[in-house]
């Protein structure tokens, strides 16, 4: 409409800047309700170092209280609030998701770069066809054996999501490179003098960099959940866990019926949360299909 | 041209508004006012943005559904189209109207071959057909059977169009809209398209409604032209008349306006400022038209 | 024909070696460097009896994994079709919903569902576990002489369901994700152009297309389910193989946990090689 008339440098900047925002509204809308939930559930003063086997030790008298006004969930067989407990525990698994899930994403991206600068494009196929291979065991089974026969340490459960975060993310991380390298331009950057490391860092490598936040919001409550899991079946050593206060309460679930099932329904409504705000993250930041990541090609 | 009374595509002061890029408001089309007669071809030419290719778009009922008629009214043969939902306007392109668009607007499945994509407007025209063969054959492909098992992929891209023209023959359409149909055929097979929808009016009586982006070759093939402006009608009339006796001088510099691939830069044709006011001036004041009685613009 | 059977077969024998191969590595390394165990998983004294808590009457390790093994392919064979019906039906109907704004009031149930993978784990476990199946009385007074043992049917229905519910959950996501990449592509435009309505393109054309990609999805599931069994089976207290792992591992009794994990690969890998000779994979 105006082919005679062209807007001032600064004006044209300013308004590409302001569509770019503008089409990414609603990821930064929902990157707030995130943040705020995490900050709440890692806020509020640690209250000693409790441990399940303290809190769930048989008493002779047990000063368990129901809910009331003063201990919404009520309280564990010692007399700790569970409200408290159960946010302290929710906040070591999502820190621990959040730790793991980085680290795998970080492992994945490192073992695909292996083979994405590799002129000779078959030298580190291994790694893809080895992601493929271990993809028939299920995740759980190895973090089981894993955190299980290692005694539950942190370090393991960390490593152990970290390793099953990657592997599934190998090829799908090496079939995002090679669709951005079937593009016109990289041909044309190619052709144009090139060299192979220039091209995928400044050509291939920024759209898969962009893809990988909804990643991660997609991943964090599957991790939190499996570290949930590991800790149910009695596999995270001595830590605070929500899994591990549900395992134990199961116990005294016809007198005091509030000690497993009010953990596991805030754990539910944690998880439910990050769970619809990670996947409409990823939506708004057009990861692509999610339920690849879990694929097995 | 046409002595009959009654036209088969009316469009009547019609006032769109469009969404701009940033979500602001902008007016698509000014007070536009058109004729079309059956049998009969029009041409609007304009640059990009100019509002041709809205109009196609609403006459065809694929416009973007955050158009919004303000103003006016366009009909189809007699029934309103301004008003209908997108399913009764699917109705209509299913069999009285054919639409051949440019690959980008309207990319075709590369995988389909020929066979299905006749199966498929077969089925869409429910019985009342012509003859497949004798369509393709007055479409200008030849060798029929050959083309069936190849896919729609390896067709030239002027034999993809010559199926969308052979469709409207198939399926007895009355009004083909090509919107800019041309623009991603190199000149020479751009011309044997126009000289092909010539000969399928002469053979079927097909009335066309073509948009182009130049004056190029307007006076072989259009019965009459329109250039748009900025959302109205600058000036219309037989291409004889636009081409050699323009009313406005940007009509004559749009039509000059085709570089040379030995132009320097600063050679390259461009639209002198003062005729972009005049026409401006003429588009924003006046309620254009191009109707089947008067040839000329309104004086401004 | 024979070729390509022969070779996936291959494919699926080494798969199942490698995985075998981890397996083993992994039961050493985490038993014994952090673990600190005597016992090496190449040792002979490391295996021994069935341990009398992981079966009430003696037994010997074949007929535990044959008891084990059928009561969880008890639950197999109520969760996998389930899923995958449920999953490929629900998929594709939201699918379609969500892609034309056909009531998009009514899609919202499917989004809803689609995107809460597994948050049935923790409600349903606190929940369940009080009617785990050792309860006295709990149908105990259900006498069948002949006929199929229900009471075994149903203690597995138990246990099925929330496996389903997670694995449906993530099915139903993987497929609507595959038809909606199918419903994005450029020449549904030219098609809609053309006159197709909304049913014609997505039924016609994108579940047409997608269904080489749909049928690789068939598998999906299972690795996922078969996670979900090792949780949920000890928190029923069911008697299954995901139980035999778990309490394996509690025991740190090798040849049950790698006897457990090793069925579990087998499963999965079968999985794979039979819809690896129905859907051909794309020739790398």
């Amino acid at each position: 409409m105006n082919a005679n008339r062209r807007q001032s440098k600064p004006a044209r900047a300013l308004l590409h800047l302001a569509a770019r925002l503008r089409r990414m509204r609603r990821a930064l809308l929902l990157a707030i309700p995130y943040l705020l939930l995490l900050g709440w559930l890692l806020s509020g003063g640690g209250k000693g170092d409790l441990r399940p086997d303290e809190l769930y030790a048989a008493r002779e008298t047990p000063v368990w209280k129901a809910p009331d006004r003063e201990h919404w969930f009520g309280t564990t067989a010692g007399g700790a609030d569970l409200f408290e407990l159960s946010r302290r525990a929710m906040a070591g698994s999502v820190s621990v998701a959040v730790l793991a899930v980085s680290l795998g994403i970080g492992l994945a991206l490192l073992a695909v770069s292996l083979s994405v600068f590799d002129e000779r494009e078959s030298r580190f196929d291994w790694i893809d066809r080895l992601a493929r291979a271990l993809g028939a065991i299920p995740g759980l089974v190895a973090l089981a054996i894993l955190t299980g026969g290692g005694g539950g340490g942190l370090g393991l459960v960390i490593a152990g999501l970290a390793m099953v975060v990657a592997l599934p993310l190998c090829p799908v991380l090496t079939a995002w490179f090679r669709e951005g390298e079937a593009g016109f331009d990289i041909l044309a950057a190619g052709v144009a003098g090139l060299s192979r490391r220039e091209i995928v860092l400044g050509r291939v490598l920024p759209p898969v960099l962009r893809r990988l936040p909804g990643v991660f919001a997609a991943l964090v409550p599957a991790a939190v959940l499996a570290e949930m899991a590991l800790s149910f079946l009695g596999f995270a050593g001595g830590r605070l866990s929500v899994g591990a206060m549900v395992a134990r309460g199961q116990d005294y679930l016809i007198e005091a019926p509030w000690m497993a099932i009010y953990p596991g329904l805030f754990a539910t409504a944690v998880v439910l949360v990050l769970s619809l705000l990670g996947w409409r993250v990823s939506v708004a930041l057009r990861t692509g299909p999610l339920p690849l990541v879990l694929q097995s090609p | 041209m046409s002595t009959k009374t009654e036209a088969l595509l009316e469009v009547k002061d019609l006032t769109v508004e469009i969404p701009g890029v940033l979500g602001e408001r902008q007016i698509g089309l000014r007070k536009v006012s058109l004729a079309l007669a059956p049998g009969e071809i029009v041409a609007l030419a304009g640059e990009a943005g100019s509002g041709k290719s809205l109009l196609a778009r609403l006459v065809a009922g694929i416009a973007d559904p955050r158009a919004k008629v303000l103003a006016g009214s366009v009909e189809f043969e007699g029934a309103s189209l301004t008003g209908k939902k997108r399913r009764a306007l699917l109705a209509l392109r299913r069999g009285p109207v054919t639409v051949v668009a440019s690959e980008a607007s309207a990319p075709s499945d590369p995988d389909r071959s020929v066979r299905q994509w006749l199966r498929e407007v077969l089925r869409l025209a429910k019985g009342k057909t012509r003859e497949w063969e004798d369509a393709f054959f007055h479409a200008g492909l030849l060798e029929p059977e050959q083309l069936l098992p190849r896919r729609l992929a390896d067709l030239a891209p002027l034999d993809r169009k010559r199926l969308g023209l052979a469709r409207a023959l198939i399926v007895g359409s009355r009004l083909l809209v090509s919107e800019e149909a041309g623009a991603d055929l190199d000149p020479l097979a751009e011309a044997a398209w126009y000289e092909w929808l010539v000969r399928a009016r002469d053979e079927s009586g097909l009335a066309v409604l073509a948009t182009t982006g130049s004056l190029r070759g307007v006076e072989r093939f259009a019965d009459r032209v329109a250039v748009f402006f900025e959302g109205g009608i600058l000036e219309s009339g037989t291409p004889v008349e636009i081409v050699a006796a323009p009313r406005f001088a940007y009509t004559r510099e749009f039509r000059a306006c085709e570089p040379d691939l030995a132009d320097l830069p600063r050679d390259l044709p461009v639209i002198r400022r003062a005729a972009v006011r005049e026409a401006e001036e003429a588009v924003h004041q006046a309620a254009t038209s191009l109707d089947a009685s008067s040839d000329r613009g309104r004086q401004p | 024909m024979i070729r390509h059977f022969l070779q996936r077969l291959l494919v699926a024998t080494i798969r199942f070696a490698a995985a075998g191969i981890a397996l083993l590595a992994l039961v050493e390394f985490s038993f014994v460097v952090p673990g600190g165990s005597g016992h090496h998983v190449w040792q002979v004294e490391s295996y021994g009896l069935v341990p009398p808590e992981l079966a009430p009457r003696p037994l010997a390790w074949g007929e535990l994994l044959r008891e084990r093994g059928s009561a969880t392919g008890r639950v197999l064979f109520l969760v996998v079709p389930t899923v995958l019906l449920v999953g490929y039906g629900w998929g594709i109907l939201g699918a379609r919903l969500r892609r034309y704004r056909v009531a998009s009031l009514l899609a919202a149930p499917f989004a809803a569902f689609a995107c809460t993978p597994g948050f049935w784990f923790v409600g349903l476990v606190a929940i369940y576990s009080y009617f785990h199946w050792q309860r006295p009385g709990f149908a105990g007074d259900l006498v069948v002489e002949r006929g199929p043992d229900l009471l075994a049917w149903w203690n597995a229905a138990v246990v099925a369901l929330p496996v389903a519910a997670a694995g449906i959950a993530w099915q139903i996501r993987a497929v609507a994700a595959v038809l909606e990449r199918e419903t994005a592509r450029p020449w549904t435009r030219g098609l809609f152009v053309a006159g197709a309505n909304n049913e014609e393109i997505f039924y016609g054309h994108a579940l047409r297309r997608a269904v080489p990609a749909l049928a690789t999805l068939a598998d999906r599931p299972l690795p996922a389910l078969l996670g979900g069994l090792v949780v949920l089976e000890p928190a029923f207290r069911y008697p299954g193989m995901g139980s035999l792992l778990v309490e394996s591992i509690r025991l740190g009794s090798y040849p049950g946990v790698l006897l457990a994990s090793l069925s579990f690969a087998a499963l999965a890998t079968l999985a794979t090689f039979l819809r690896e000779l129905a859907v051909p994979p794309p020739a790398a």
